[in-house]
This record gives structure tokens, C-alpha cells and sequence, in this order.
């Protein structure tokens, strides 16, 4: 445990007395939630609620006691104040902290934000006819009806929407029309799923599986018949005979559509995004609507496709998270983790490279400051290893001491020696309980990206027979771009041609906390001086 | 602030996680483990990293680990678990039993969380399948056990180019062994899984039998995608049998336009589903906690899934039903969020 956190621990008794301000912006189910439970911990919570958010058809959502469970979520929210709006705060950070100015010029201050903004469903294909329809929270059918449903098309359909349409499309059976699902995959990732699945079957519902062909839709007779829409396909077990169904509607199931988010939510979240467009990058440092950057919080749909009973345990996770997080907030006494020296030239590369958002800008008229927040440091180090001006230090991780540490070892014992700088989170974790292999030395620090091209060419010139950063995987950098960062910095050194043979040998490899014995082989590889190849291991990964 | 702690039965990933969002809080806990160590299975599960985290979460469990441990605010006790609770006065306690000595102690508690967790379907079950008595048929764990050991060697014989089937659903969705249900982890981890093999050992040839590809969430597009480019075949429709010829090859069977067609792999693994745990059937009819018809406790609704029927007695992970890592820990979250509401409210045990 760090000392910061028993700190913490110390001064959580007082917490409770302290005020901690919640800012929800958004709207629909996760907001709702997310405000009522924050407010339920203590929490004084303003939710600006906005008029028109996008939602998908929760309600209709199947499984035992959902209608009831529904209720749960009251929008009548207990000890919440709600301004309604009908456009966002504009938020920024001031001091550690939000500052908003909302719709009628009133500013208030708050601990944490947390970020509802709902998502819009995908168009309906344009491979479709324009007749067929896109099924959404408005779709209703008429008694004696035939429908199909059609899912996965072009791209997955949500699997919450999909078992909406399933329940639907039973539904209209019992109602005495007619319903066919056409699908990839069924979507039964629920409990109850499989048991809607044969309710369905058993309804009536005709369900027809399809392979890498979607079935062909005619309209107006054109397939033959004279329905509004002919389907003709083949199942994909069952592919001797063509199926063919007539109907009277065609429904498109489709899936949460990223590109609908708002601008105002992508900036809150710090254009924070994973590789479909959805909020909060895929690290697992991200789950339960955790970002990187201090006390902001994004939740709902707009994260990725959820469900309903997804949606609501992220909410409560998160609410429970930034509970935590502002518990800080009452620390009187903080040791300042980086302090930013005279020779600050103010690039502010710093605040650029901060995946925290934990350096600020104090805009003062003769000369504005570059000050960093305490409490929203990580104490990853990125900041000071890429400061062009070296104006920043770190209290507890200073780099002149690890190259100080780096030179005890003495010029002789250092050329045999190899020099390892891992990421406490992973290999710092490793190496406590590995038998860590002759001529190796190991040293732990705050993340790969603390790991600045100085420590890594005084650690050369002192005479090390070799440095290797250990950082982890690619997308679980606990600080976002640490690893990512220590890997182009080696690259760099690679490039200059230095390291082609022999020694000293420069390198760099991932790891994660749970593959000791692949952290055994990898060190005594790389030490051993095997080549990437034949050592099996990815210790120059970045030459990719 | 309370002082007597919640109690948290089970610490695996979602016990840990409970507890360590408690830490956060400032709630004292304690953490009571059967097994004579902390981190339950997820521990004997492997990296599924290629050249980038592939979000398995697995990794999560060692920080947790050392976290709660180093913790003042926890007590952990391994080698004991939950025997009763017993009321006192204005209060309950709860009776914990040493495993190895049947010695039982007292202790106060505030809440009790139940984390018990899930057993993993044992595949030999489906004889048709030949686990334990084909070589070469493994299941998913056992293959996580040799990546973690850094013995991949002894599943690839040092050979290139084998043919490695994923069979999907192994004891999931199978109404017939009474669990007609999805194990949500599986499709995901076996995914991952050949994404893995094939970039330890490159002419590797996967194919993956499935029912349906459960895999929504972040990373399921970014995972079909990567799928898709190292030419991992999908096959839909799980083979009735497996069965071994000349050299140790196993055909596998399956049926198409209701013909039998026979394929040749080297390796088969099978996708083993979760089951409720054995313990969690008394330990809920002790406690009052209803069971689903699957035999795992029933939370209190959709909305509030960390509730049980009792006040003060919560659930977290897949003792209330099956879930992968990253649900897991969402769901623990949820359930240490209970916790603090109620503290407030002043509803706990």
C-alpha cells in the first residue's frame, strides 16, 4: 500500500462531513441510476438532465420481473436536484475541480462528472428496401400482422435489442399473426435468454439462420405472391431448400450507433474512445466507467452495447468508484507528489501528456503557472520523463536517484550486469516473487512511461551491459500511453544503430502480473543475449 | 462509521473486488477463504495478451491480491469458511469453521456478502466427447494451467501446424444436464484463447464449433475482426462425437444437411461452462437466500442484482450466476455500492 492511501484512510472519518458535489449531464436509465445511488452514499448530487437523450427499448426488455425491476428506477430521484436543460454544461477544470456554466449563466463546482450522454440506434441498411423499417422504442404491431425481424445484418445487432425483438415478434404469434427472426447468432448471453428462445420456438416464432448470404427481400410482388414483402433464404444447417416467407412488414434490429454521440460528451470524456468509437478506451483500467482522467466518470450506452442489468450494476459501480474517488477530496495535509521547477519554460507538454488531467494551468497575469493537482496525480512519471525543460520532479520516484541507485552498482559489476526497469504493476510485482536470474538487475517504477531517454542513456554511459523497460501489454497501461511511450523511446534508441550486436543490448518486452514464468524466461533470454527470436519472447516488440 | 466489519465469503475476483471498493470507502472488512490462498480461479487462469492486452481481466486478480492482503482495513482468513449466522441481541454474528480443524469462530459483522463463486463443468460428463479418456481432448482451464506455467510445449509436442478444434457450450445450454443456460464466458475466452495459440505458435489451424457467438460488449468487435484476419474458421453447430484414430488424430463429427461429416484435428478443447458451486446450495437454505432454478442465488430483481431476499446478505459474481471477469468485477462493484447506501440508511444485517 502507498502512503497516499493510508493517508486517505486517515482522513475518510472526517469525509462524511465534508460536502462532495456530483455532476450528472445526460439523461435516461444509467444517469437516473447513477444519480439516485450516488445521492443514496451521501453524495450531493446536481443532475442537469437533458430534454432529448436516445434510448433504446429497455422496457421491453424480457426475463422474469423486468416491469417490476423497471420501477426501481424511478424518475422521480430522491435527494437528486435536477435542472433540465436542453443543452449541456459547459465544464472545465479549475483547481482539481469541475467547474460549470450552465444554460442560464449560474456557475457551480464540483467533485466529479460523471457523463450520461444515451446513444442513437444505426440506420436501418441501405441494402434494405425503403419500406422495411428500423425496429426501435416506438415500434408497435397491429393484431394479425406478419413480421420479420431481421437481425446481424451488415454488422452484430445489439443482443439486448435482438431479445426484444425476439419477445416482439413472440408476442404478435400469441396476438394471432405471424412472426420470422432471421439471424446469425442468437443473442442469449442473459440467464433468461435461452428459456425467451424456446418461449419463442414454441409460440410459433419462425426462427431462420443464415450464413454469410442475407436473405433476399422482394417488395411488391416482384419475388412472386402478392405480399408487401417476400424474404427468400437459406438456412445455414438446413441449406437444401430455400426458405421463403411473406409478410407485411420487414423490421431491421440494428445496434447502438457511435457516431451519435454528442460532441460535448466525447469532450467531456477527454476524446477518450475505443477502436469503434464508444466512450472510454477497451483498457481494463476503463471498466465500470472509470476513465483515465480523475474524477470523470462515463456511463450508459454510449461505453459500448449494454443491457439493462448492465447498465444499471456499471452506474452503481461507478457511483461507488467516484465515492472513492472524492473520499480524497478531504485530505488537508497532502505531500505534493511532482513539483514543477523555475525552469519551467511552459510548453505545457505536461498538461498534454497527463493521462490523468492532473497538471493545470494557473493563469496568472505576469506569468502563468503550471501547477499540478495532488490529489488527481497517479504519480506515473509521464509527465516529468517527457518535460523537455527537466522541470519537473517527482517526491518519490526522482530520476537523479535511480541513476544514482544505477552507478552504486560500479562500473565493473555494472558491465556484466543488465538493467531492468519494470512497471510496479505488472513486473514490479513479478520480480518479488521470481527468482530473478543472475546479472540482472531488477528496479521497479511508478510505469514504463516514467522511463525517460536520460535514465536510459546514463544507465548506458555508466557502463550497463544492457537495459531492458518492462512495461505492460499494449491497452492495460494502468496510465493509458506508458507502455506505448517506453516502447517508442527504446525504438528510437534502437534506430540509431548502436545496438546491432553484442553488447550493451537495448530492449524492451511486456508483461503481465500473472505470467511469472514467462518473466523467468524472458529476463534470462534477454540477459543471456538471445535474439527476440529465438528467445520466443516480444522483448522488441516495438519493432513492429 | 461502523466498526464491525462486513463479512465477505468467498475471495476469489469478486470478494477481492468488494473488498478493495470497501478499502476505497473506508469500510473495514473481512475476507474468509476456503482455500489456503486468495485469488480463487481466475488465479490459475493465464495472460491472454498477443501483441496487445486482449481484455481477459485475468490479470486484475494479483493487484487485488497484494492490495487486500497489505490492507489494514481487512482481515483476511483463509482456510475457513461460513458454518451459520447467529443473532445477537441488536445485532448478528457470524460463525466462521476452520476447514482443516472443524474449530468455529465468532465474529461481528455488518453485512455479509456472499462470493462463493462457480465450479466449472466437468467435461467427462459428456463421454461422447472423450475428455480424460481421448489424448489430445483438453478443456479450457487446463490449457490456461500450461500458458501460465510458460509449458505451452506440452500441448504443441514442439509440432507446427496443428489442427486445434474449439468445441463451444460444453455443459451450457444444455437443457438435457439441466443447464439451459449461457455460461458468458466462454465464447469470449475460447476466442481469446485461439487468438493466443496462434500467436504463440503461428501455423497453428483453429476452428471453432459453436451454437451462437456470444460476445457483445466492448472489444467483442475488435475480437471477431482480429478473428477474422488470423483465418480462425467458425464453424456453426456443435460435433455429437469425437473419436480417436491412427496416430492419435481425433475425428470429430458433425452433421450437416443431415449428413454426418467427419473432420481430423490434432487437439480439441472444450469450452467447460460454470455451474453453481456445491457449497452454495446449503449455504443459501441456511441463509434464507432463495435459489434460481439453476441453483444459483437468486438476487433480489434485475435493477438491484446485488440484493438478496435477505436484508444485510448481499451477493457479488457468479454465485448469483454465470459470469466472465469483467462482469464479475462490475457486478462487485454493484454490490459494494449496495453496501454503502444501506450503511446509510441504516439497513444492514
Amino acid at each position: 500500500m502507498t502512503e497516499r492511501q493510508s493517508n486517505m484512510f486517515n482522513a475518510i472519518e472526517q469525509a462524511e462531513a465534508t460536502v462532495l458535489r456530483a455532476l450528472i449531464v445526460g439523461g435516461g436509465t444509467s444517469a437516473q441510476v447513477a444519480a439516485q445511488s450516488l445521492a443514496d452514499m451521501g453524495v450531493d448530487v446536481t443532475f442537469a438532465r437533458l430534454s432529448d437523450i436516445p434510448s433504446k427499448v429497455y422496457i421491453s426488455l424480457p426475463g422474469p420481473n423486468v416491469g417490476e425491476a423497471m420501477k426501481e428506477i424511478s424518475t422521480d430521484l430522491e435527494g437528486v436536484q435536477i435542472i433540465d436543460v436542453d443543452r449541456a454544461p459547459a465544464v472545465r477544470r479549475a483547481e482539481g475541480r469541475f467547474r460549470a456554466v450552465f444554460q442560464d449563466a449560474t456557475e457551480s463546482c464540483f467533485e466529479c462528472l460523471f457523463v450520461a450522454p444515451g446513444v442513437a440506434l444505426r440506420p436501418k441498411p441501405a441494402a434494405l428496401p425503403e419500406t422495411a423499417e428500423l425496429f426501435d422504442s416506438r415500434t408497435e404491431i397491429q393484431p394479425g400482422e406478419r413480421v420479420a425481424f431481421l437481425t446481424d445484418c451488415l454488422s452484430p445487432s445489439d443482443p439486448a435489442l435482438t431479445m426484444a425483438a425476439i419477445k416482439m415478434a413472440a408476442q404478435n404469434v400469441l396476438d394471432g399473426g405471424q412472426s420470422l427472426v432471421c439471424f446469425k447468432h442468437v443473442a442469449v448471453a442473459h440467464l433468461f435468454g435461452e428459456s425467451l428462445y424456446d418461449w419463442a420456438r414454441n409460440a410459433g416464432v419462425q426462427f431462420l439462420r443464415y450464413g454469410s448470404e442475407m436473405p433476399t427481400i422482394f417488395t411488391d410482388g416482384q419475388g412472386g405472391g402478392s405480399a408487401r414483402f417476400r424474404l427468400k433464404a437459406r438456412d445455414l444447417i438446413d441449406s437444401e431448400e430455400e426458405s421463403v416467407f411473406d409478410c407485411d412488414r420487414v423490421m431491421a434490429v440494428t445496434g447502438p450507433d457511435a457516431s451519435s454521440i454528442p460532441q460535448w460528451a466525447v469532450e467531456m470524456a477527454d476524446g477518450d474512445r475505443d477502436d469503434e468509437g464508444f466512450l472510454l478506451s477497451e483498457s481494463i483500467h476503463c471498466h465500470s466507467g472509470g476513465s483515465f482522467a480523475g474524477g470523470v466518470f462515463v456511463v450508459g450506452e454510449a461505453t459500448g452495447s449494454l443491457d439493462l442489468i448492465t447498465c444499471v450494476a456499471q452506474a452503481k459501480a461507478a457511483a461507488a468508484k467516484a465515492k472513492a474517488w472524492m473520499s480524497g477530496f478531504d485530505l488537508t495535509a497532502k505531500a505534493e507528489p511532482i513539483s514543477v521547477s523555475t525552469a519551467c519554460a511552459r510548453c505545457l507538454t505536461c498538461h498534454r501528456v497527463c493521462p490523468h488531467k492532473a497538471m493545470s494551468v494557473k493563469p496568472e497575469p505576469s506569468r502563468p503557472r503550471v501547477e499540478p493537482w495532488p490529489l488527481w496525480c497517479r504519480e506515473c512519471g509521464i509527465c516529468a520523463s517527457s518535460c523537455p525543460a527537466v522541470a519537473i520532479r517527482m517526491a518519490k520516484y526522482p530520476e537523479d536517484v535511480m541513476i544514482s541507485r544505477v552507478r552504486e552498482i560500479g562500473p565493473a559489476a555494472l558491465e556484466q550486469t543488465t538493467v531492468v526497469f519494470g512497471c510496479q504493476r505488472s513486473a514490479g510485482l513479478l520480480a518479488e516473487s521470481i527468482r530473478v536470474p543472475e546479472h540482472v538487475q531488477f528496479f521497479a517504477v511508478p510505469c514504463a512511461g516514467w522511463v525517460s531517454e536520460h535514465v536510459i542513456w546514463s544507465t548506458l554511459s555508466a557502463g550497463a551491459g544492457g537495459v531492458l523497460v518492462v512495461g505492460c501489454h499494449h491497452g492495460n497501461c494502468a496510465s493509458n500511453t506508458g507502455t506505448d511511450r517506453a516502447a517508442a523511446r527504446i525504438r528510437r534508441g534502437l534506430d540509431t544503430g548502436l545496438f546491432r550486436q553484442g553488447r550493451p543490448r537495448l530492449g524492451y518486452a511486456t508483461i503481465a502480473p500473472n505470467e511469472a514464468a514467462r518473466f523467468e524466461r524472458l529476463l534470462s533470454r534477454f540477459a543471456a543475449g538471445q535474439t527476440s527470436a529465438d528467445a520466443g519472447t516480444d522483448y522488441s516488440a516495438c519493432h513492429k | 462509521m461502523v466498526e464491525k466489519p462486513v463479512i465477505i465469503v468467498g475471495g476469489g475476483i469478486a470478494g477481492l473486488t468488494v473488498a478493495k471498493t470497501l478499502i476505497d470507502n473506508g469500510l473495514p472488512s473481512t475476507v474468509v477463504e476456503r482455500a489456503p490462498s486468495l485469488g480463487g480461479h481466475v488465479r490459475k487462469w493465464a495472460c491472454m495478451a498477443t501483441d496487445r492486452c486482449q481484455r481477459c481481466f485475468c490479470c486484475l486478480t494479483e493487484g487485488l491480491v497484494q492490495e487486500v492482503s497489505a490492507s489494514e482495513k481487512v482481515q483476511v482468513l483463509t482456510g475457513r469458511e461460513l458454518s451459520s449466522v447467529v443473532s445477537n441481541g441488536d445485532g448478528k454474528l457470524v460463525r466462521l469453521k476452520d476447514v482443516t480443524t472443524g474449530e468455529e469462530m465468532l465474529a461481528e459483522a455488518s453485512a455479509l456478502v456472499l462470493a462463493t463463486g462457480f465450479e466449472p463443468y466437468d467435461a467427462a460428463e459428456k463421454i461422447f466427447w472423450g475428455h480424460g479418456r481421448l489424448k489430445g481432448v483438453y478443456t479450457l482451464p487446463e490449457v490456461d494451467a500450461l500458458l501460465r506455467e510458460d509449458t505451452l510445449s506440452a500441448f504443441n509436442n514442439g509440432t507446427s501446424g496443428l489442427r486445434v478444434a474449439f468445441l463451444q457450450c460444453v455443459g451450457s445450454r444444455d437443457a438435457a444436464a439441466g443447464a439451459n443456460y449461457c455460461s458468458q464466458y466462454c465464447c469470449k475466452a475460447a476466442l481469446r484463447m485461439a487468438l493466443k495459440l496462434i500467436h504463440e505458435c503461428t501455423e497453428m489451424a483453429v476452428t471453432v464449433f459453436y451454437i451462437d457467438l456470444q460476445i457483445a460488449g466492448k472489444y467483442a468487435g475488435e475480437l471477431l475482426k482480429k478473428v477474422e484476419q488470423k483465418k480462425v474458421r467458425l464453424r456453426q453447430g456443435v460435433p455429437g462425437e469425437i473419436t480417436q484414430g491412427p496416430d492419435d488424430v481425433l475425428e470429430v463429427v458433425t452433421e450437416q444437411n443431415g449428413h454426418n461429416v467427419r473432420e481430423q484435428f490434432d487437439r480439441v478443447i472444450l469450452s467447460v461452462g460454470q455451474r453453481p458451486s456445491r457449497a452454495a446450495a446449503s449455504l443459501a437454505a441456511q441463509l434464507g437466500v432463495p435459489m434460481s432454478e439453476f441453483g444459483f442465488m437468486e438476487p433480489k430483481s434485475a435493477v438491484s442484482h446485488s440484493l438478496t431476499a435477505v436484508q444485510g446478505i448481499y451477493v457479488a459474481g457468479t454465485c448469483s450466476g454465470p459470469k466472465d471477469i469483467e462482469q464479475t468485477v462490475q457486478h462487485a462493484g454493484q454490490t459494494a455500492e449496495a453496501i454503502l447506501a444501506d450503511l446509510r440508511r441504516g439497513k444492514l444485517l
